[in-house]
């Protein structure tokens, strides 16, 4: 796309060519933090569900006129004569093929009459983009009728993308980002071409199965973004562990040395702080990795809030015998502040053993940490465990094939 | 002389249900800025270079 910005400079400016840009990822502000680095000007549109179905992007095409391609895929090594041929015009052509507009548009925001899952899950879709913030809920709601009996990867592709975005916002449920990801495995399962469900999962799950670090540019477009004198686009969700890390051959993991865990002796708790698990893809071979997401909160409603003058918090995995977890121990870092109630987000890495079997594993994961009881004025250590499942499935798609 | 298109383009990606010749689909899509429902249609008129593209 950059190649293409610079190589089409002067029939933009003449009016002679316009660019579009749809952006086909979860979240559009990255790409607008990305326009801005790149300093691209043209318009935007966020397709976020994949409604052309594309089996992988980027795709570059040409269009007259009339809106009909004429070039698709252009070569860039041939940009040059690229933009002669845009120049020169085109031969009009009387009847083009017509590719049905996928539905759905704002048409669908009514709710459907019929019990057919297809047009709940086009509803669904209208929903999430058009309905705003507050029609999260009746989105889930009808992607859960769009997925209903023998549904088709791209209704549960959509369905993981509405969990998503509801997870996004203010209205989400502890569950919302496991079951994305679920919906999503399920989508690549019924259709393993399909490189646009792939990335998505890719985007979150291990670096095993990674092609490449997917938002590791953003840090230096923000500085490139600062110097220049403008403020960086904000990212309502900031991009945290996978999404940063390098893909990984498995080899280049490093033995540490762990600190024991957490005395058993230490009160447990097991009601002040909230914990989620996601475990990236839902379901595993024998053989490949899964990444664990684990978010720990206050509890909402409470009066519960963390107390950060002990230092940073631990956590700790204790794998079954014969697999490997990394890291098995991370510190969990804690804001300067000697009060705090944000999200703490914990990622690690999981492979499965060879010889593991079918079915669910369950493991546990130990955390430390400090909190704070408004109420009662009481600041107190406390441990929790965290059960892990990994769903093994030897008939699953693995994400890095 | 003006090159053919065919030598202009490269493979696509197989199952893209999307060629030369075909008008391409009128997509309604909110646009990033702010939202406000858009139609590809909107930039029928003149030559458009269309992206599909994520940021990763």
């Amino acid at each position: 796309v950059p190649g293409w910005h610079d190589a089409t400079s002067q029939l933009r400016e003449s009016g002679e060519l316009d660019t579009l840009g749809v952006v086909i990822e979860q979240h559009p502000d990255r790409a607008r933090l990305f326009m801005q680095w790149k300093q691209f000007e043209w318009p935007l549109l966020w397709d976020p569900f994949n409604l052309l179905e594309l089996p992988a992007v980027p795709i570059t095409m040409i269009l007259d006129g009339e809106g009909v391609i004429r070039l698709l895929q252009p070569k860039l090594d041939r940009a040059g004569d690229v933009m002669e041929f845009v120049r020169n015009g085109f031969e009009p052509i009387e009847t083009p093929n017509v590719v049905p507009s996928p539905v759905p548009d704002r048409s669908v925001l009514v709710p459907p009459s019929v019990d057919d899952p297809d047009v709940w899950s086009d509803h669904a879709v209208a929903l999430a983009l058009w309905g705003g913030p507050d029609r999260m809920d009746d989105a889930v709601a009808a992607s859960t009728r769009g997925t209903a009996g023998d549904s088709d990867g791209r209704s549960w592709f959509r369905r993981g993308v509405i969990l998503r975005m509801r997870h996004d916002s203010k209205h989400r449920q502890g569950s919302d980002f496991a079951e994305a990801t679920d919906s999503w495995t399920r989508a690549l399962d019924a259709d393993p071409a399909n490189y646009v469900w792939r990335r998505r999962l890719q985007q979150y799950g291990p670096r095993l199965a990674k092609p490449y670090a997917f938002y590791d540019w953003i840090p230096l477009a923000r500085d490139e973004i600062s110097d220049r004198g403008e403020s960086p686009v904000p990212l309502a969700a900031e991009p945290e562990g996978a999404e940063f890390s390098e893909p990984s051959s498995g080899e280049d993991r490093v033995a540490t040395e762990s600190p024991a865990p957490p005395d058993p002796r230490i009160v447990e708790d097991t009601t002040w702080i909230e914990t989620t698990v996601n475990v990236v893809p839902s379901r595993v071979r024998p053989a490949d990795a899964v990444r664990v997401h684990v978010d720990l909160r206050p509890g909402d409603g409470t009066e519960i809030h963390w107390n950060n003058e002990t230092g940073p918090g631990g956590f700790w995995v204790e794998p079954p015998a014969g697999w490997a977890v990394d890291p098995e121990f991370q510190e969990i870092e804690v804001p300067p502040e000697a009060t705090s109630d944000e999200r703490r987000h914990i990622e690690f890495e999981v492979r499965v053993p060879a010889s593991a079997s079918t079915g669910p594993h369950r493991f546990e994961a130990q955390t430390l940490y400090a909190v704070c009881d408004d109420e009662t004025g009481v600041c107190m250590i406390r441990r929790r465990s965290i059960p892990i499942t990994v769903l093994i499935d030897g008939t699953v798609v693995g994400l890095g094939d | 002389m003006l090159a053919d298109a065919q030598s202009l383009q490269s493979q696509a990606p197989p199952g893209l249900g999307l060629g030369p010749g075909d008008r391409f689909p009128d997509l309604e899509l909110p646009a990033v800025e702010d939202g406000t429902a858009r139609r590809v249609s909107e930039w029928h008129g003149r030559p458009l270079m269309l992206h599909l593209f994520a940021s990763w």
